[in-house]
């Protein structure tokens, strides 16, 4: 029994799969190369040079080891064939995300249904700003390699309205000079938050220019990526996106035809698009001085706009602006105090430029329309005590440009919408956060007047599963 | 868009203009300090080391720099620690880089706790402990007799990468082997009055190295692993060892100090800064001077 013991417990101490050659031993003959191991935790042999032990020592380490052994050895029948064919190791990395919030607001539940940004919003989407306890999503992420030539990501997200595929791709892993294609349906490279998932963003929500621009949860669509990183010392990468361009949930870039009936009877219709329609490019650069780390992208992103706005009424309208643009600029800085402590000073300007035509139903024509909208946010974020588990932060929001001309005619639309924002937020550990913030929010319309919008939120984010990455 | 287009094709041009003269030397990103420095001793001057950490960085917590994406994307081979120690900064760099060379699988993908017997292997992993590692405790570079495994592992993927260098590998490792061999011995005898002394250490980090002197690791600082000391664990530490002799307390440079300094105040016991690497303390400028100065800051 105790040869059995023994022996089953020598073959469990044995050095992991290894792909190099074990240690040969030669480098010291008294003591042995892998490291002792306590006999009370786990099975290892014993260091010779320590001092010779009694009987009674050795009685109680052959214990020890018996129980050790009886504790860890599998029956040998079951070790030997009934796991033949069980594959799990070959599971995907599986990662459960969820987030919930308390929210404070000054405005009713009510008045939320029809809050609009002028020009950009008709009706912002409140969802996980009303009152009270929020369930705001719940998310998974699957990721494997698929072969030796394939990565496969996949995140499908629960919300309080409905199911998601957020994204599922595959990325090359064998493609030589530096390039990468992803296809599949994925988040657009497109600036510094777009390629973010929520759980990972500095604020409860998107920043303004990326909720009017991109949308609420950023631009995503099935297409294809190549992306090039540079063999340089510093990081530059560039990414060429092309995407089909057809997006319901977009505030600007949906490819599709209008079909309107005016009030005095004539159909207004275009074309279907031709597609794939959208097109993104997007630079980064990033380099360090010493702990000053500083990260700029520009990105485009070129598609066909349409807006709709179709329910039998006389101010039913459609714009159609195939070659808009939109366009961003970004700049962050990063001061490393220490291991566990930082400054980040994060600013993106976005800029829309389209035109195209204006059909209304009010008078049967078709006029044409010009849009130039553009604004900023600026955020600066203080990770602020040793272990790095609190981080406070403030944010500013502003639409500085907000033009739209009919027929060369100035619309009147208030421009300057504003929002500011603070956070304070603690994470006990990478896996779990607690977040308070507050924003003022100016930026909003309530029925043509501006409506002054007062929230304090309450997150908690929970993670489960493989170790997710740091983020920049 | 054409214009993007251009600057693409131009610097793919200036890249591949580039890839020529890069050839010439073996490209290296190693993730921490000790591993440049074995690489240093092998490679000499054939190699091109750039190091992700820095040595007074948190190994766990290293910032990723997205700098560290181009450094990547040039590497002929990536050395880490492995066991799960740069799981938060090392793989969203590697899947940036689109370089197949270094890409988990890949031939210049090292990861050296393959080479090592790893201790403290949970038999179950639940986060309810803190961050532990399913594949042991990842700091076994603390042993000094886990450094001929491991350099040998390293002159390996050194040959393999650059053939032409084989037989120079070669050499500078029986070298440095050799002096290794001679240092280890010392080092052995030198550890000697050290055994059965019983410690306090801030995180599960020098439990090889305790190991390898014979010390006992009676009380870790932080409650769990990754979890900041509570002064009711601290306190617990205290009565649990009030009857005992605790012979001092170690720790690293970059974990807050207030604590061991008050539990050392308390028990009127010693405490000390214990480099973990390579370059954490001014004083371990290569591997050897290393576990001269582990050893110089515990002895008596």
């Amino acid at each position: 029994m105790i040869h059995i013991a023994l022996s089953t417990v020598l073959l469990l101490a044995q050095p992991p799969e290894s792909t190099v050659p074990a240690p040969s031993g030669t480098d010291n003959p008294t003591l042995p190369i892998l490291p002792i191991t306590p006999i009370a935790t786990s099975p290892a042999v014993a260091p010779e040079t320590q001092p010779a032990p009694s009987q009674d020592d050795l009685l109680r380490r052959i214990e020890a080891l018996e129980k050790a052994a009886e504790e860890r050895a599998p029956p040998l029948a079951t070790a030997s064939t009934a796991g033949a064919f069980i594959q799990n190791r070959f599971n995907p990395d599986l990662s459960l995300i969820t987030d919930f919030a308390l929210v404070g607001t000054s405005l009713n539940d009510k008045s939320a249904q029809t809050l609009a940004v002028p020009g950009l919003i008709e009706q912002s989407d409140r969802g996980g700003k009303l009152r009270g306890f929020s369930f705001n999503y719940l998310e998974l992420a699957f990721n494997a390699a698929v072969d030796p030539y394939f990565d496969f990501f996949s995140v499908l997200t629960f919300t309080p309205s409905g199911f998601d595929i957020e994204e599922t791709y595959v990325d090359t892993r064998q493609l030589p000079f530096g390039f990468q294609l992803r296809i599949g349906k994925f988040l657009s490279a497109f600036g510094r938050l777009n390629g973010m998932h929520q759980h990972v963003w500095d604020f409860y929500d998107q920043p303004l220019v990326y909720e009017v621009f991109m949308g609420a949860e950023g631009w995503k669509n099935p297409g294809a990526r190549v992306s090039w990183t540079a063999p340089v010392d510093f990081l530059l990468q560039v990414n060429f996106e092309v995407f089909q361009g057809v997006n319901d949930e977009s505030p600007i870039y949906n490819a599709t035809s209008y079909d309107l009936t005016a009030e005095n009877g004539t159909n207004l219709s275009s074309k279907a698009p031709f597609v794939p329609a959208l097109y993104v490019g997007s630079l980064k650069t990033s380099f360090d001085f010493g702990d000053n780390v500083f990260l700029l992208g520009a990105s485009v992103m070129y598609g066909h706009s349409t807006r709709t706005r179709s329910e039998g009424l006389p101010t039913d309208m459609a714009f159609s602006a195939p070659g808009t643009i939109l366009y961003d600029g970004e700049l962050t800085y990063k001061y490393l105090l220490s291991s566990y402590r930082s400054i980040t000073w994060q600013n993106e300007y976005l800029g829309l430029l389209s035109s195209g035509d204006l059909a209304l139903a009010s008078d049967g024509l078709v006029h044409a329309a010009d849009k130039k909208q553009g604004g900023f946010y600026s955020q600066l974020i203080w990770r602020f005590d040793e272990p790095g588990r609190w981080r406070v932060g403030a944010r500013f929001d502003l639409l500085d440009q907000n033009s739209f001309t009919v027929d060369g005619v100035a619309q009147p639309l208030d421009n300057m919408l504003q929002r500011y924002s603070t956070m304070l937020e603690f994470s006990p550990t990478e896996f779990s956060r607690f977040r308070l913030q507050y924003a003022y929010d100016r930026s909003r319309f309530l029925e043509g007047a501006r409506k002054d919008v007062h929230e304090l939120l309450l997150e908690v984010n929970i993670a489960v599963g493989p170790h997710g990455a740091h983020s920049f | 868009m054409k214009l993007m287009m251009t600057n693409l094709l131009s610097a793919a041009a200036i890249s591949f203009a580039l890839a020529v003269p890069a050839q010439a030397k073996t490209k290296i990103v190693v993730t921490y300090p000790y591993i440049a420095s074995l690489v240093g001793e092998i490679a000499k001057d054939r190699a091109d080391v750039s190091t992700l950490a820095k040595g007074d960085e948190d190994p766990h917590f290293v910032v990723p720099r997205p700098s560290f994406i181009g450094k990547l994307r040039q590497a002929d081979l990536l050395i880490i620690n492995g066991a799960s120690l740069e799981i938060g900064f090392v793989p969203p760099l590697i899947r940036q880089a689109n370089n197949p060379k270094i890409m988990p699988g890949g031939e210049g993908f090292v990861d050296l706790s393959q080479s090592v017997n790893l201790i403290e292997k949970p038999d179950k992993v639940s986060r309810s402990e803190g961050d532990i590692h399913p594949e042991g405790n990842p700091h076994f570079i603390l042993d000094w007799h886990n450094v001929p495994a491991v350099a040998r592992v390293i002159a390996d993927a050194l040959g393999r990468a650059d053939r032409g260098g084989a037989g120079a590998y070669q050499k500078n490792l029986d070298a440095f082997l050799a002096r290794w061999k001679t240092q280890s011995a010392a080092w052995d005898k030198k550890a000697e009055p050290l055994r059965g002394k019983a410690i306090f250490q801030y995180h599960r980090l020098f439990n090889y190295f305790a190991l390898r002197t014979g010390m006992k690791i009676v009380g870790e600082l932080e409650p769990k692993p990754g979890i900041p000391p509570t002064s009711r664990h601290l306190e617990e530490l205290l009565v649990a060892n009030a009857a005992s002799t605790v012979y001092m307390i170690i720790t690293d440079p970059y974990h807050e100090q207030k604590s061991p300094e008050g539990v050392a105040k308390k028990m009127s016991i010693p405490w000390v800064v214990l480099p973990q690497d390579v370059a954490a303390v001014p004083a371990a400028r290569d591997m050897f001077s290393l576990y001269d100065t582990l050893l110089a800051r515990v002895l008596p």
